[in-house]
């Protein structure tokens, strides 16, 4: 049941974190990792990303581990970066609100099409993970989670509940409630959700989209997203 | 080393010696900063040292650091007000020109470290036990007016007074003079009388004490949610 009070809140802190896997390794030749490379920085280089923030990991002794890090630059915050590697594709961006969201998802866009115009991957699945500390501004976290759990929850425990978190595990999508450990009364949201690998990154946004504000309607929060 | 040469450009012995520019870290606080975040400033500092022409990490020898103080053979720097760095060329020394310049970079960059993991420092902690309201602002003053230890040591007077679950935001008050006060307010699910007689009892019991060196510049009250 969704809350009638909506409390106050702010995101001071969010990650999210994309990943794309294919179906088998693509190890590009010489050429090809080089015309990547290229592509790469070069279709991504509207956003700030350059060969001052191209990092190449290719010293380890395990083959999964080996990566081309392209992260972006100008401006260094907020945080974003696009890793290859020779099994996916995994996108980081941190502290992102959805009024840059069109120009990031242009950006990573254009990222992944230049690794699948030259490597061809064949695409076995996405996935999208965000995390969110949420601080509530004048309301104990613990009073949003309570309505959560069955009053038999809450018998676990003998004296005052702190704070109760949630689990709860969908078909495709999973969602966990913590408290933050960083943030003064504030929550820990992961939202998880696996995509096909035909969905685009603007239909995997949309979908995050809509899972936060699910998670506003049920908890009861109010604040920019 | 040759220090007969250094010492007339530099106008020090064999060390150069600087304030933290801007607002870092001589407004952290008294107390010292953690060997780990040392660590950080440490690791970060050494690059710097590394890109410049005249040392490499061939050269760099620690002794055993103490908490709060990180040292080693080619630097010392000490927090939160001063840092010191003994050159230790390991080559022909450089023209006059060329000293400056290293110097003057060397000293921007140790000073921009600093900076940055002062200010993750500063913010950090605060964080895990206060709302903060405005959250650049008040990190700022918090830096610009050294506040952070007493906001720290206030938390278990706080907690004794008010309780534990209760909410403490900062919020930054301006006065028709323009004149600016953080205070800490804690959200009182109480009477008033009560939340009256918590912030008597915090008063006598911590702030009396205390208040003098902040005057002004911080301050303690409720309010009633």
């Amino acid at each position: 049941m969704a809350n009638t009070t909506k409390t106050q809140i702010e995101i001071p802190q969010s990650v999210v974190e994309y990943t794309l896997t294919f179906e088998s390794p693509v190890i590009p030749s010489g050429d090809a990792r080089v015309e990547t490379v290229t592509s790469v920085l070069a279709a991504m280089k509207p956003w700030g990303f350059s060969l001052d923030g191209l990092e190449t990991k290719l010293r380890s002794d395990k083959a999964n581990e080996h990566a081309y890090v392209f992260r972006r630059t100008v401006p260094a915050r907020p945080a974003a970066s696009l890793a290859l590697f020779y099994n996916k594709i995994f996108i980081s961006g941190e502290n992102l609100d959805w009024e840059g969201a069109d120009e990031f998802i242009k950006t990573m866009s254009a990222g992944i099409e230049a690794v699948q115009g030259i490597l061809r991957p064949k695409i076995a699945s996405q996935n999208l993970v965000a995390g969110l500390h949420i601080q509530l501004k004048d309301r104990p976290t613990v009073d949003v989670v309570r309505p959560l759990l069955n009053a038999q929850a809450f018998k676990l425990i003998d004296g005052e509940t702190k704070f109760s978190g949630v689990i709860v595990t969908g078909q495709e999508s999973n969602v966990i409630i913590e408290a933050s450990l960083v943030y003064a009364n504030a929550l820990w949201v992961r939202l998880f959700r696996d995509h096909s690998g035909g969905a685009t990154f603007q239909e995997i946004a949309e979908a995050l989209r809509a899972d936060e504000e699910r998670l506003f309607e049920v908890l009861g929060l109010e604040g920019i997203l | 080393m040759n220090d007969a040469a250094l010492t007339p450009r530099v106008g020090l012995s064999n060390t150069l010696r600087g304030g933290f520019f801007a607002d870092g870290m001589q407004n952290v606080g008294p107390e010292p900063l953690s060997d780990s975040l040392g660590q950080n400033g440490l690791a970060a500092t050494i690059v710097g040292f590394s890109t410049t022409a005249y040392f490499d990490l061939s050269g760099l020898q620690r002794s055993p650091s103490k908490p709060g103080v990180v040292y080693n053979s080619i630097f010392t720097a000490r927090v939160p007000d001063e840092f010191e760095i003994p050159f230790a060329s390991l080559h022909p020394l450089p023209s006059d020109a060329e000293v400056r310049s290293v110097s003057a970079e060397t000293l921007r960059f140790v000073s921009c470290e600093y900076n940055a993991f002062a200010t993750r420092y500063v913010a950090e902690a605060v964080d895990q036990i206060y709302v903060l309201e405005n959250r650049d602002e008040v990190e700022k003053f918090i830096r610009q007016n050294r506040l952070r230890a007493w906001l720290l040591q206030a938390v278990e007077p706080l907690n004794e007074a008010f309780g534990e679950g209760a909410i403490k935001a900062l919020r930054l008050e301006t006065d028709e003079e323009g004149g600016q006060t953080l205070f800490c307010l804690v959200k009182f699910p109480n009477t008033l009388d009560e939340a009256r007689h918590a912030l008597a009892f915090f008063d006598r019991m911590w702030w009396s004490a205390h208040c003098a060196p902040v005057a002004g510049k911080l301050n303690f009250d409720f309010e009633l949610v």
